[in-house]
Parts: C-alpha cells; structure tokens; sequence
C-alpha cells in the first residue's frame, strides 16, 4: 500500500474534526467529539506508517493516544455535566463568565 | 484487492466523519461517530494491526461513544440554537484547512523527507520467528516501553479519579454513615440489661 494513501486519509479527517471545532460554537459536545476525530486521525497515521515501514512502534504509540483519548473524554464530559448544571447551557460562548 | 477495500472504508470514514460534524442533531453525531470507529477498525485490519483494531471496539465504541451517548441524552439541549453563528466561522475554518492542506502536500513532494532505515522493531523479522501481533505488542510493552506503559496506567488513574472528584454533588445535602461516629460508640451506651 502507498504512503499516500493513509496520509491522505488522515489529513481528511484531522480537516473534518478541525473544521468541527470552528463550526460548532455552540456545542460543546460536537467539539468534544471532534477532538476525538483528531486522535482518530493521528492513530491512522501511525499504524498506517508501522505498516509502511515494517516497525512495531507505530502501533506502541497509537495505544498510548488510545489511553490519553480516553482519558480525555472522561474529564472532558464530566467538566462539561458541572458546566451544564451550572449555567444550563452547552455554548461556548458561556464558558468566558468561569472564574476560578 | 486490499487497496480498494482501503478506498472503500476511507470512503466511508470520511463521508461519516463529515456528518459526525454537520449534523444538527447531537444524538445522530454519536451514531456516525460510532459507525466511523467501526470503519478505521477494518482500515486498522487491513494495515495488520489486529490487536488495536480490536481494542479501537472495545475502548472507543464500548467506552467513549456510549459515554457521549449518555451524556448528550442527560442533557436536555434545544437542537435550534446550536448552529448559530455557523456562517461567521465557516470560512475562517476553511482558510485554515486550505493552508494545512496545501503544507502537507509540500512536504510530501519535497525531497528532503527520507524514511529512516533503521527499523527498531522488525515486523516480519518477528513473525517469522512465530509471534504474532498480540504477541509482539506485549513483549515489547512490558520491556523496551515500559515505563511509559506504567505512566499511561497513572494517567488513567488520574483521569478516574478526577472524573469522580468532578461529578460528586454537594456532600452536605447527602446521608452518610459517619464512620468516626460509628467507631466511637461503646457496648454500654446502646445495650442496657434490666
């Protein structure tokens, strides 16, 4: 398999997640998932290069962005059930009035 | 044959992935994002990696989705406000891609990227001697990573952790045993004999 492929790939989907971050202002879930869409991104780069290059640690560290994205979406969500609680909305635009 | 059943799948992770992104309601988002982790875990089959296809499944399907699932049925969000202000920042994001876009393909037709040629860990030279995937991933994690493989366990501690810590309510307005109140009584106050 061509290295064009996988990258092309990739840069397709870390484009559509970038993409969802700017357009969903007023959804703080949609922007949660497409950070998710961007860690999908990168795994398929690395396993797509381990393939290409015949070398395991591509597939090593994809399992490490598979830990920090789920670590991620845990605390993300429950930052954003307090938030919801709080403020009863889900926009972004709400999130300027947090004081520590 | 293994090169068309990749376009198809990618076909079909980018198709999903766009409407995981454009769609109005949060609910169908969390399905296509579901379908999406299903396809790149064939595209992760297809580039021989059984091990992470398998746990793509298990932690993102079984674990993250359903999270959003809940979390987005738990929230009582009106669909009608959350597209605004999509006009005034779709351009902007559009610029940023064209940019992204146009860079990386520079740096894929330059000359001066070289693949590295020394190959740490050899697939196929292990294969040969009989490991296989599973197999080889363990051996290396628990060896040459495994340091880092304790500190990614400590993150996920700490993410668990944290996660708790932030979803507790107000202790005072829950019913609680008082476990030092509990440990002070003595036989003599309760029991009385007549």
């Amino acid at each position: 398999m061509e290295s064009l492929n996988f990258l092309a790939l990739s840069s397709l989907i870390f484009s559509i997640g970038f993409l969802g971050i700017f357009i969903n202002r007023k959804n703080l879930i949609t922007i949660l998932m497409s950070i998710e869409l961007m860690l999908l991104s990168a795994n398929i780069n690395f396993i797509g290069f381990s393939n290409y290059l015949n070398d395991l640690s591509g597939q090593i560290f994809s399992l490490f962005i598979l830990v920090v994205a789920a670590a991620e979406a845990a605390i993300g969500l429950a930052i954003l059930t307090i938030f919801f609680k709080k403020s009863n909305s889900i926009s972004v635009d709400t999130i300027s009035r947090l004081k520590g | 044959m293994i090169t068309y059943l990749f376009y198809f799948f990618s076909f079909l992770i980018v198709c999903s992935s766009f409407l995981v992104v454009f769609s109005n309601n949060p609910v169908h988002s969390v399905l296509f994002l579901i379908f999406t982790f299903f396809n790149s875990a064939i595209i992760f089959l297809l580039m021989n990696a059984e091990f992470l296809a398998m746990t793509l499944v298990i932690v993102y399907v079984g674990a993250i989705a359903v999270l959003f699932l809940f979390v987005v049925m738990m929230l009582n969000i009106s669909e009608s406000v959350l597209k605004e202000g999509f006009l005034k920042y779709f351009p902007f994001g559009l610029i940023l891609i064209v940019i992204f876009i146009s860079e990386l393909f520079l740096v894929y037709n330059s000359d001066t990227i070289m693949i590295p040629d020394n190959i740490k860990i050899n697939i196929s030279e292990m294969t040969n001697l009989g490991f296989d995937n599973t197999k080889l991933l363990g051996l290396y994690l628990y060896t040459d990573y495994f340091i880092i493989f304790q500190i990614s366990g400590f993150l996920l501690l700490l993410a668990m952790i944290g996660a708790i810590v932030l979803a507790q309510t107000d202790l005072s307005k829950i019913k609680l045993n008082s476990s030092i109140n509990q440990k002070k009584i003595r036989k003599k106050d309760i029991i009385k004999l007549n």
